[in-house]
């Protein structure tokens, strides 16, 4: 007879499988739509068609052979874990198939290093990249360059919250898995039922990235870039379609159009939803968003202040100052330089505005959107936890609660903030001695250490905007960087406990066994 | 005097003029000393340093007669007293150095006197052209500086006593064996401070610098100052031997100390901070020696020279004897930003508080699969309370938050960006000499003067352990605010008369 334990690891496991091979059936439908308009430009279809057919073998496989349940914590975290490095993995499997990387005799471990890093680098809206001089972007299909768009449109949202749209089963656990997927610490509820809270989620940003596409393309772009850059934009991913990302089209409109959208992007999903529903901006009663935007509005003008007085004209200054804060900013990681040392080449910069770039980047965007970094919201509950502390310090009987706008944020999350603060310092410091004793120079490891981890493309140094990481990283050090993107795009506790908690889990059962 | 006739103080108001008064007493007795050592010489700053100091004497005695003591000090009036004594003791050396003619410039000077009072070892000034007599004001500035950090760090915070100060719970069980009072603390500090320089001293001469090489040299030791006299002593190995050790035990917590005088051998041994502290030292100094491929016994002593004089904060400039690698840099640039332990003359971080954010991001690791779980981080398996760790908490956001506004103010000064994080790191830190990424020591005195006036806060938020100070400034803020509205009411009777 199968004990109780024995059950209900069964249950957890296959729900796990289940909602991998949901997510592989999502990844699999993109490949077979790229597939076809790679056949329509000219372009072979196979590859993708390839790719596609294995991720939806392998992705039908899990979830017919499946059954979803209700999740435990320590499931919740197992499934979105392994979701995210099956569907890194397979995301891998059409630039494989492709040759994509197969350049200037690069053995096939290179080659699946670099697909594996580009793979993860989209679905984790990194937008770092293997691309470069030595294998431009633009030689390659339009079918595979918008598959390369689309897994950062469907990592920005997060394939797991696609996965629950389609799963009423999971019912709370769905929830779980929203929470444990979605940027910042505390995820919003949008509707009663958990899977309306997807579709919600979903709605809203198909709208928004439709409304940049339709944007960019009246700001002069094509329609095909257009589209591209609307699911880059939206997901705050910044690939792009050209090897000179946006300074390709150097136009102030398109810029224009990209700064508002990344500025979207990168606030809280739930504010564009109450928006719609009360049919006004309600962005800037939110504490967090007025932080965001201020912080965001004073750098660009410290940044045009220092560029203006080193040699660059005040149009130009504010120009590439108000892109690259915003592109940083948002972690979204587009470029407007035409090449490198040009205007908007911001590693050429003096070190003055690189630093504040540098703080931008570890700072993140709002929580509840598509951005990475530590988030506003953290920074905010620590600032007013240090004010708390002192005021305690002053008036030791007194009542101070920890405050963020009006609201009062729990012991419990300010608890959760440092110790995720914490974990983030600790990795970035095992991550700089890493990449520095895999040769890499101290600004650029470090740069590109606080880049995986926030999940924003560029770095300094070696690694700046017109550089490729296949340049400036060797490919141990591309791997360390990848893993730390998916790391990152989980918000860190998500990853690691799916190493911890099976481990735990064993534990348990071998205790329970004896 | 007037002492009648001047109203009732504010324990604030006294606590700060204190401070103030005990700056320019100390700075004025080191001035005074100083000249009379320089009679043993030439002696040709001697007149100016006299006058100097009697003069500041005197302004520090009458202000000391004219202070209403309170009845009772809040632990933010102590903090008040400190931050001003800090402030007052800095601008009084900053005069030194100028009527002393070691520098002609007021920012420079200010430089110099952070510097030396901080115990940071960044100076600027060449060390081949000072006197005798201002080589020892600069040298007993840094012990003044050493002690100062010891007595608020291990005497003054711990027994402050208030639930809510961040580093008062840090290492408060710890330094409470040091005694049950702010008195009986200070003078445990004392009773170790004090012959243990006399020690290094005396080890230091044995090895025949020179007597007055040998004070300089202990001086800096002992307080982790990292000031070297004229001659480079530190190129005799006897002396770098010796050196390794004194920086060892300054970076050790003074309850550890303590407890050896006392033969309390037993309670250390599951000293998890302890533990850790030589584990980071042996270690690294072994990765060091092993990895520049240099297997001389030279190189390790140099090895052990870098390591011990980064985790220690002295900054002692030691290079390697073998290759460099980039790594390195960021190892060194990492213990140094961690310092050593809590209850020490160094700076940083501190070890124990790195330990209890290690144990915090574990417990809400396993918060997050069991979220209504109960755990108590515990150190040496002592439970350690939940405002402890809290104010470890705080004290992380202060570091960093410190560190990246140094950083970002130096590299908008011209500092270039790894230089700029370098600096700002060691300055809060108040440790030194900072190192390019090819291990070569870098001269502070090429960087601009505005380049180093950034680095001046930071240095002395770093000295005050950061948090008293926001604690003065609260209080001067609160203080102002008062007054606004006194004025505001007085100008509001006015026009309401008129």
């Amino acid at each position: 007879m199968m004990s109780f334990e024995r059950k209900k690891l069964q249950k957890s496991t296959s729900t796990t499988f289940h909602v991998t091979g949901t997510a592989l059936l999502f990844v699999s439908a993109a490949m077979f739509g790229c597939a076809i308009i790679e056949g329509t430009t000219g372009g072979s279809i196979f590859p993708l068609l390839l790719a596609s057919l294995t991720s939806l073998f392998f992705g039908g496989l899990g979830r017919l052979g499946t059954k979803p349940g209700l999740l435990g914590q320590a499931d919740i975290f197992s499934a979105v874990g392994g979701a995210w490095l099956f569907v890194s993995l397979f995301g891998a499997l059409p630039y494989l198939f492709a040759g994509t990387f197969n350049y200037g005799g690069s053995g096939l471990l290179i080659q699946f290093a670099d697909s594996l890093f580009e793979s993860i680098s989209g679905y984790s809206c990194t937008g770092s990249t293997v691309f470069g001089s030595h294998n431009p972007i633009e030689s390659h299909g339009s079918g595979i360059l918008l598959y390369r768009q689309l897994t950062q449109w469907a990592g920005g949202m997060g394939i797991v919250v696609l996965v629950v749209t389609v799963l009423p089963s999971l019912r709370a656990s769905g929830l779980g898995l929203i929470s444990a997927e979605a940027p910042g610490p505390q995820s919003d509820r949008l509707a009663s039922r958990v899977v309306d809270t997807a579709r919600e989620f979903w709605k809203i940003y198909f709208v928004l990235t439709l409304f940049i596409g339709v944007a960019l393309f009246a700001a002069g772009m094509g329609g095909y870039d257009a589209l591209a850059h609307a699911l880059t934009t939206a997901s705050t991913g910044g690939f792009s379609t050209r090897d000179s990302s946006i300074g390709f089209w150097d136009s102030s409109a398109i810029e224009m159009v990209l700064i508002f959208g990344m500025i979207l992007g990168g606030s809280s999903f739930a504010l564009h939803w109450r928006s719609t529903k009360e049919h006004r901006v309600t962005h800037f009663r939110d504490p967090e968003f007025r932080s965001y935007f201020g912080l965001m509005s004073i750098s660009t003008f410290a940044i045009t202040w220092i560029l203006a007085s080193n040699g660059f004209g005040v149009n130009e200054a504010l120009r590439s100052a108000a892109f690259n804060v915003v592109t940083l900013g948002t972690s979204t990681g587009f470029s407007n330089a035409s090449g490198a040392g040009s205007n908007g080449d911001f590693a050429s910069w003096v070190s003055g505005p690189q630093i504040i770039l540098f703080i931008l980047l570890v700072f993140g965007g709002c929580t509840g959107s598509t951005s990475g970094g530590v988030k506003i919201f953290r920074l905010q509950v620590g600032a007013s936890h240090t004010l708390r502390s002192i005021r305690r310090f002053r008036r030791p009987r007194g009542v101070f609660p920890v405050f963020q706008g009006t609201k009062v944020v729990p012991d419990a999350l300010v608890q959760r903030i440092a110790g995720f603060i914490a974990v983030y310092a600790v990795l970035v410091v095992i991550g700089t001695i890493t990449l520095t004793a895999l040769d890499t120079d101290i600004v650029t490891a470090l740069s590109g250490v606080v880049s995986a981890l926030g999940n924003m493309g560029p770095a300094l140094g070696e690694a700046g905007p017109t550089s490729s990481f296949a340049d400036a990283y060797s490919a141990p050090s591309r791997m360390v960087l990848a893993l730390l993107m998916l790391v990152g795009r989980l918000e860190i506790f998500p990853m690691l406990l799916m190493v911890v908690a099976p481990y735990r889990s064993t534990k348990h059962h071998l205790n329970k066994s004896k | 005097m007037g002492y009648k006739k001047l109203p009732d103080w504010a324990s604030w108001t006294s606590a700060l003029f204190l401070g103030i008064s005990s700056g320019l007493q100390v700075v004025s007795f080191v001035s005074i000393v100083s000249g009379l050592i320089g009679l043993t010489g030439t002696g040709s700053q001697t007149p100016e340093l006299l006058v100097a100091g009697t003069c500041l004497g005197i302004l520090g005695t009458y202000l000391f007669s004219i202070i209403r003591p309170p009845k009772k000090l809040r632990a933010s009036d102590i903090f008040a007293g400190f931050f001003s004594f800090a402030i007052s003791a800095t601008l009084c050396s900053t005069l030194i150095f100028l009527i002393a003619g070691v520098t002609n410039q007021f920012d420079t000077a200010l430089y110099e006197a952070s510097v030396a009072l901080t115990t940071t070892a960044l100076s600027t000034l060449d060390i081949s052209q000072l006197t005798p007599e201002i080589e020892f004001f600069r040298g007993i500035l840094q012990w003044i500086g050493g002690l100062v950090v010891l007595i608020l760090g291990a005497a003054i915070i711990p027994v402050v006593g208030t639930r809510s100060n961040p580093s008062a719970h840090i290492e408060r069980n710890e330094a409470l064996s040091l005694g049950a009072t702010r008195r009986t603390a200070v003078y445990s500090i004392l009773a170790i401070y004090v012959p243990l320089s006399i020690i290094l001293w005396f080890a230091y001469s044995l090895t025949g610098i020179g007597i007055f090489d040998g004070l300089l040299l202990a001086v800096s030791t002992v307080s982790t100052g990292g000031f070297l006299p004229q001659g480079n002593p530190l190129a005799n190995g006897a002396v770098q031997w010796i050196a390794i050790a004194g920086m060892c035990v300054s970076g050790t917590s003074f309850v550890v100390l303590w407890r050896l005088a006392r033969n309390k051998v037993g309670e250390l041994k599951n000293s998890l901070e302890l533990r850790i502290y030589f584990l980071i030292l042996i270690s690294l100094g072994l990765v060091l020696f092993l990895a520049s491929g240099n297997l001389s016994l030279t190189n390790l002593r140099s090895s052990f020279m870098v390591i011990s004089s980064a985790i220690s904060t002295t900054g002692f400039p030691a290079v390697i004897q073998g290759e460099w690698l980039p790594v390195f840099t960021v190892l060194i640039l990492l213990i140094t930003a961690i310092g050593g332990m809590a209850g020490s003359a160094s700076g940083g971080f501190n070890i124990r508080s790195l330990i209890i954010l290690l144990r915090l991001s574990i417990r809400e690791l396993v918060r997050q699969l069991h979220p209504r779980s109960v755990v108590r981080i515990r150190i040496d398996d002592k439970p350690l309370s939940e405002s402890t760790v809290e104010h470890a908490v705080v004290l992380q956001f202060l570091f960093i938050s410190v560190v990246v506004i140094t950083a970002v103010s130096s590299s908008i000064a011209g500092l270039d960006l790894f230089s700029a994080i370098n600096a700002s790191i060691h300055s809060t830190a108040t440790a030194g000499p900072i190192r390019s990424i090819e291990g070569d020591l870098v001269d502070p005195s090429l960087w601009t003067r505005p380049i180093r006036a950034t680095l001046i806060p930071a240095m002395i938020l770093g000295w005050l352990t950061i948090f008293p100070v926001l604690i003065a400034a609260g209080e001067f803020t609160s203080f102002l605010k008062g007054r606004l509205k006194s004025f505001r009411r007085q100008i509001l009777k006015v026009t309401e008369r008129q």
